[in-house]
């Protein structure tokens, strides 16, 4: 598989670390950050370098996916996921990572070196390569409909302001997920 | 039914007056290929079908040039425009050598709205190879749909004089007959006919892969700025996904997969669908609901060819 990584100078060694244990599975690694440690490097330009390696990858029907090592990898999901058409999802727990293949179709992983140690960050990236995307057709339309939002701000030809508001659709006793609404925030 | 001669089909030739623009949509964004190049005209092909092209487009004025089908051999070639000649339809030309590109032996007529219909056989093939996975183009034409003022009529000619069949309709309980699915083979339909406001191309429907080419089909071409006007969804009629967009020349573009197949046609009976039934046209019941503006998206501009040759 194509793998395209990328890290700040925070995830640099772990991301060194990682590059060397895929190539040596095989994996076709292509390196999108600093040539060599640079203490203070900002994430955004990896993150979105990686995306886009990962979109022009997939246009080219490449078997491709993204690897990005940061500290607690919130900017890096944030900055990759502005590329049109990356999905880019956090990786916090096995499971978690793998319901981010089945349901959303996950194409690139964040590495988050303040809660993953070496041997759980391989373990994250395995569960991450291994897991399908499931292909049903509920999850397959969620991607298409991020994608036309993305690029047309509409989905499936409405605009946000003209869907029904939630009172309108949500039967009454069903549960509200407004935050002012949560035990700890009444 | 009566013994079908036109196997499948071929091509759609269109013309419309922004020709550079839409041949770059659909070389460089929508997936085809560029097999033949002239002045002013493309000749584009699928990679999946060995089919010398599938999309025909010329500078022009808007319209439908002509809707290719192939036939069975020679012989059922020249024995169904006997019969059209019987039947007084309107021929362009007999059939004869083309000397377009990629050849064969065909003829070409009216059909009773006007539209040209070529029929032919041994064009020669470009080969084909098997989309691989992940590869966001398209497989194949799937399908061709055109708007018509007088719903039954159309139909009924094409059953009569290309052996067509109704697979399944689409109603509406005030308006009444809405559409039409027709197949000349074991496909679902590679035609349908709508009742329209006037003569038009409703949309033309290209097979993906599969359902991963599809998303990736999808996401890609929305990115290339191409408005999607309705889906992604899955059709009752025909069982396929959907996802239509509009390219530079107005027409609707489909990508789709997995349109079923008919095993047998004899035992094979015609459902009729009601459109106000949001499960009619969208298995998912999620993709918004074909209303007015989808319609009115779909109605296209005039065709201004009905019943005027194309130029080749």
């Amino acid at each position: 598989m194509k793998i395209h990584i990328g890290a700040n100078w925070q995830g640099y060694e772990r991301a060194r670390v990682l590059e060397a244990w895929l190539k040596q599975q095989g994996h076709d690694t292509v390196w999108h950050a600093a040539d060599q440690y640079d203490e203070g490097d900002d994430f955004v330009l990896f993150a979105v370098r990686v995306g886009e390696a990962v979109l022009k990858s997939e246009d080219n029907a490449e078997d491709v996916k993204g690897i990005l090592v940061g500290a607690d990898g919130n900017g890096e999901i944030i900055a990759c996921n502005k590329v049109n058409g990356a999905r880019a999802i956090g990786g916090y727990s096995i499971e978690q990572v793998k319901a981010g293949r089945r349901v959303t179709n996950a194409s690139v992983l964040v590495v988050p070196v303040d809660y993953a140690d070496e041997a759980q960050s391989k373990a994250l990236i395995e569960a991450f390569l291994t897991t399908e995307f499931d292909y049903t057709v509920d999850n397959a339309r969620r991607v298409v409909n991020t994608n036309e939002y993305e690029n047309s701000r509409t989905i499936e030809g409405w605009a946000a302001a003209d869907f029904p508001k939630p009172e309108e659709y949500r039967p009454a006793g069903t549960r509200d997920f407004l935050i002012s609404q949560l035990p700890e925030n009444r | 039914m009566t013994e079908r001669k036109i196997s499948h089909l071929r091509y759609l030739a269109l013309a419309m007056p922004n020709f550079e623009e839409e041949r770059d949509f659909f070389v460089n964004h929508w997936g085809l290929t560029e097999v033949h190049a002239e002045d002013g005209a493309s000749w584009l092909g699928a990679e999946g079908v060995s089919e010398p092209f599938i999309l025909r487009l010329r500078k022009g004025e808007k319209r439908i040039d002509l809707i290719s089908y192939g036939a069975n051999n020679r012989q059922d070639l020249e024995d169904l425009y006997a019969e059209l000649v019987a039947k007084g339809v309107k021929i362009i030309h007999e059939p004869k050598d083309l000397d377009q590109f990629s050849g064969g032996y065909g003829f070409r007529c009216f059909d009773l709205d006007g539209r040209t219909i070529e029929v032919s056989v041994d064009v020669k093939e470009k080969g084909s190879r098997p989309i691989n996975e992940r590869e966001p183009i398209p497989v194949k034409l799937s399908h061709v749909v055109v708007n018509t003022i007088d719903l039954a009529a159309t139909t009924q000619w094409y059953i009569e004089h290309f052996g067509f069949a109704i697979s399944d309709s689409l109603e509406h309980p005030q308006m009444g007959p809405l559409m039409n699915f027709m197949r000349c083979n074991s496909w679902h339909h590679s035609m349908a006919i709508v009742q329209g406001p006037h003569y038009s191309l409703h949309h033309m429907s290209f097979e993906m892969r599969g359902i991963e080419e599809w998303m990736r089909g999808t996401g890609k071409i929305l990115r290339a700025g191409t408005r999607m006007v309705w889906g992604p969804g899955r059709h009752n009629a025909g069982d396929n996904t959907f996802a239509y967009f509009i390219d530079p020349a107005g027409n609707t573009v489909e990508y789709t997969t997995e349109l079923e197949t008919i095993p047998d046609e004899n035992t094979w009976v015609p459902r009729s669908l009601d459109v106000t039934k949001v499960s009619t046209q969208d298995q998912w019941g999620t993709a918004n609901p074909f209303n007015e503006f989808i319609a009115r998206e779909s109605f296209n501009a005039v065709d201004e060819g009905m019943f005027v040759a194309a130029p080749f």
